[in-house]
């Protein structure tokens, strides 16, 4: 039966070979990581950028207009 | 030897997190806040210009048609009274209700107060009358179809010549209610000017 400490040193020596794995392939993770920044600064240049300039431009709030329904009706009270 | 190049590692790759995470929080975290705080600004800065040419169009729009309408919009602004000064409105109520053979009194209820008053778009007017029943008709007609623009929204008519009971039915049984002196008492409400 394995006590605590031995299962901390298994757990911190794959740990360590996962590090020299790494390091072994250097340049690949080079390239990896340049390649998800790559996906990281498209899907952000999409989101933040395109959808934003393709925005089609909406009306907010209320615009101020003539009421052409209660001049009508106003004036159809005057001329009675 | 060989410990002093491990501890040596480990400082190394403790340098190498914190700047990482120095530069994560202090740099890449604020740079893409900027990129989405300047997104939403470009899209709210062309909602409002689409805002302001809806209302430049409305506006031009007006602009074009609105010497048609000046005439009527100053006959209209006629009907609504004068808030600050009605004693035209009164004249008139007192006027329409004394050619009938009414004997008027005209009283202006209290509109509320503060905020609430002066968001209101009317003032409520009371007129209690003495006269004929058959001239009421008449008196509704005249002042809905008169220069004002005004909503009667409840009238109270109670009789005024203290008759029995026996002698009120007779009159109904010979038609003679229409010659009853009453007493009828009208709200209405008076839309203002703003």
């Amino acid at each position: 039966m394995d006590t605590l400490t031995d299962i901390a040193k298994k757990i911190l020596s794959k740990i360590k070979c996962f590090f020299w794995v790494l390091g072994l392939h250097a340049f690949g993770l080079i390239l990896v990581v340049i390649f998800i920044e790559v996906l990281i600064g498209g899907f952000m240049f999409y989101r933040y950028v395109i959808v934003a300039q393709e925005h089609i431009p909406q009306v907010e709030g209320t615009i101020i207009q003539f009421n052409e329904n209660a001049y009508n009706s106003l004036l159809s009270r005057l001329l009675k | 030897m060989k410990i002093r190049e491990i501890k040596k590692n480990y400082i190394a790759i403790f340098v190498l997190i914190l700047v990482s995470l120095v530069l994560l929080v202090f740099v890449v975290w604020p740079l893409c806040n900027d990129i989405k705080q300047g997104s939403q600004e470009m899209i709210s800065a062309k909602n409002s210009i689409a805002t302001l040419s809806a209302q430049r169009k409305e506006t031009q729009d007006f602009a074009k048609k609105y010497q048609s309408y000046i005439a009527n919009l100053q006959q209209i602004d006629n009907l609504f009274i004068d808030p600050n000064n009605p004693v035209s409105f009164i004249e008139f109520l007192e006027n329409t209700a004394v050619d009938l053979q009414f004997v008027p009194k005209v009283l202006l209820q209290s509109s509320g107060s503060g905020q609430s008053a002066s968001n209101q778009n009317h003032v409520i007017f009371q007129i209690s009358v003495k006269g004929s029943f058959s001239n009421i008709n008449e008196l509704l007609k005249n002042l809905e179809s008169g220069p004002y623009f005004i909503e009667i929204q409840n009238i109270t008519v109670q009789n005024s010549d203290n008759l029995a009971n026996k002698d009120i039915f007779k009159q109904y049984a010979s038609g003679g209610y229409l010659s009853r002196q009453i007493q009828a008492t009208l709200s209405m409400k008076a839309f203002i000017k703003k």
